[in-house]
């Protein structure tokens, strides 16, 4: 019996669901997180300066996009870790079914999840701060993120073929995160920044996607930083399925 | 020829000693994660530093520096505690070490405390990379006007987060995703612990008067800064603290206690 290949990935996109369901603390946190980390920093700057909701609307969608970001990194590494660890991918990589469509639909769960996760966490926001424009801008918003996280599984892709080289996801990630966090750009003003770091910070897709979505909901929208989010999601998904093609050539070769 | 009272006192001390040593090679065994530790916290303050900057903070004094530091060493100690050592308990358990330990010691309590003194050692290398990063970052030299009470503050505060951890382990051991709740009191917890200045208002003053949990805290940056937070002298302080200290050990050895015998005799995590 041939099953078609959207069978498979709607079938590996339920079971990831289910998987993700069984601990719904953890979607709750998505959305309380942002609130506890972006509310604790207002909290404490608020004994410098004024708070205005402006302020915090930006830096909340600021830490959102970075704490999205490190979550969708980080997935496609994971998932090979931890099925790389339990024994998991020699059977996975023996299945007639591609791992690209697996990878894809443990990603796209993921992303889905990420964006209803923002949805909840900051339409009591953009309401307060816009009235109902603001939902409208918000689903805007949305489209963005959505491509804005793309490239960063591609990004992750390039990260997993570290941690299986290195053979630690631990150390790869407690070292990768802060750098990224500090090159993601998105709660700070990238201009006080030596032009090096910013250059960096443009190359990578967190503030582009961060100041889009900024943009959008001030209703500045920039087509510039859309078609850039477009071109960089090609490039950073070649880049990814390159490499994972080529991890993937030497756990056939060579073994796991 | 020693009283078997004596004896069982040996014994006991025995028992611990044995359980700090193992904590103290199983803590150090990664020499990669200690140096990952001290080499990220300066990219961290960095990273807190400038988004404080995205919030329209400009400059910041040396004296705010200074709080800042106790205040990332007083939040450095509670995500710690609560993650690498309650939620190590907690691991301990599930995956099935704690039977292997109660098979070597008399009591869980003795475990967990020889774990938990072990781990207060570990834990001065967070103040040692904070010191360090801001230096790195801002030039910022330590100052500690009184090294004694410093020490003292430090050891309650150790002693309180070892108890507290420890209790939390016990109540939240069978709750699935534990860990959400782990993350929101990682927040929590130092509001209510003092963490923020007693200085920053009028409520938060309150909270620090009132809260038990925070006197180790509020000592800390007494004891460097050198000047009173709260309008209660430094003794009274240090006596409360010490109360809370004792209480809750009451506490932890009574939960102990009850978890050590229901997992003797069913087989079962937590208290109920």
């Amino acid at each position: 019996m041939k099953v078609s290949r959207l069978s498979i990935l709607y079938a590996v996109m339920i079971n990831e669901l289910k998987i993700i369901s069984r601990e719904p603390g953890g979607l709750a946190l998505l959305i309380i997180l942002p609130y506890f980390v972006a509310g604790g920093m207002a909290f404490i700057a608020s004994f410098f300066v004024k708070i205005t909701s402006g302020v915090f609307l930006r830096q909340f969608i600021g830490f959102e996009v970075l704490m999205l970001s490190m979550i969708m990194m980080q997935t496609g590494a994971r998932f090979l870790w931890e099925e790389k660890r339990g024994g998991r991918l020699e059977f996975l990589l023996a299945t007639p079914t591609s791992m690209y469509i697996v990878l894809f639909g443990t990603s796209m769960v993921m992303i889905i999840m990420n964006i209803g996760a923002f949805t909840i966490a900051s339409l009591p926001l953009f309401y307060a701060e816009y009235g109902l424009v603001g939902t409208i801008k918000l689903a805007l918003a949305l489209l963005l993120l959505f491509i804005g996280l793309l490239p960063l599984y591609g990004l992750g892709l390039l990260i997993a073929g570290l941690v299986m080289k290195l053979n630690d996801a631990d150390t790869v990630m407690n070292i990768l995160t802060p750098i990224l966090t500090i090159l993601s750009g998105t709660t700070y003003p990238i201009y006080v920044l030596p032009w090096w770091i910013k250059e960096l910070i443009y190359v990578l897709p967190m503030y582009i996607t961060f100041h889009s979505m900024y943009l959008e909901s001030a209703s500045h929208e920039s087509i510039t930083f859309i078609v850039y989010l477009i071109i960089a999601t090609i490039i950073y998904l070649l880049l990814g399925v390159t490499s994972y093609a080529k991890l993937e050539r030497s756990f056939r070769s060579r073994g796991i | 020829m020693p009283s078997l009272k004596e004896a069982l006192g040996a014994g006991v001390f025995r028992e611990l000693g044995v359980e700090v040593w193992r904590g103290l090679r199983l803590l150090f065994s990664k020499p990669s994660s200690i140096m990952i530790n001290i080499v990220t916290a300066p990219l961290w303050l960095a990273f807190f530093i400038l988004t404080l900057r995205g919030f329209g903070v400009l400059t910041l004094g040396m004296q705010i520096l200074q709080l800042f530091l106790w205040a990332a060493y007083a939040f450095a100690l509670y995500s710690s505690w609560l993650w690498g050592f309650g939620n190590g308990i907690i691991e301990e358990g599930y995956e099935g070490i704690l039977e292997n330990v109660m098979s070597t010691v008399n009591n869980i309590l003795i475990h967990v405390i020889g774990w938990g003194i072990a781990y207060s050692i570990y834990t001065l290398l967070d103040l040692v990379a904070l010191v360090v990063s801001f230096y790195i970052i801002f030039g910022l030299i330590i100052s500690i006007r009184d090294p004694i009470l410093l020490i003292i503050s430090i050891v309650l505060a150790s002693l309180q987060l070892l108890f507290i951890s420890t209790i939390y382990a016990m109540l939240v051991i069978k709750l699935r995703s534990n860990w959400v709740i782990t993350d929101i009191m990682q927040f929590l917890m130092p509001t209510l612990g003092g963490l923020i200045p007693s200085e920053t208002s009028r409520y938060v003053t309150m909270i620090n008067e009132y809260s038990p949990i925070a006197y180790p805290f509020i000592l800390m940056r007494e004891s460097a800064l050198g000047y009173l937070e709260l309008p209660i002298p430094i003794i009274y302080q240090i006596i409360y603290s010490i109360i809370t200290v004792t209480s809750l050990f009451i506490i932890t050895a009574i939960l102990v206690r009850i978890f050590d015998r229901r997992l003797r005799e069913e087989g079962k995590l937590g208290l109920t």
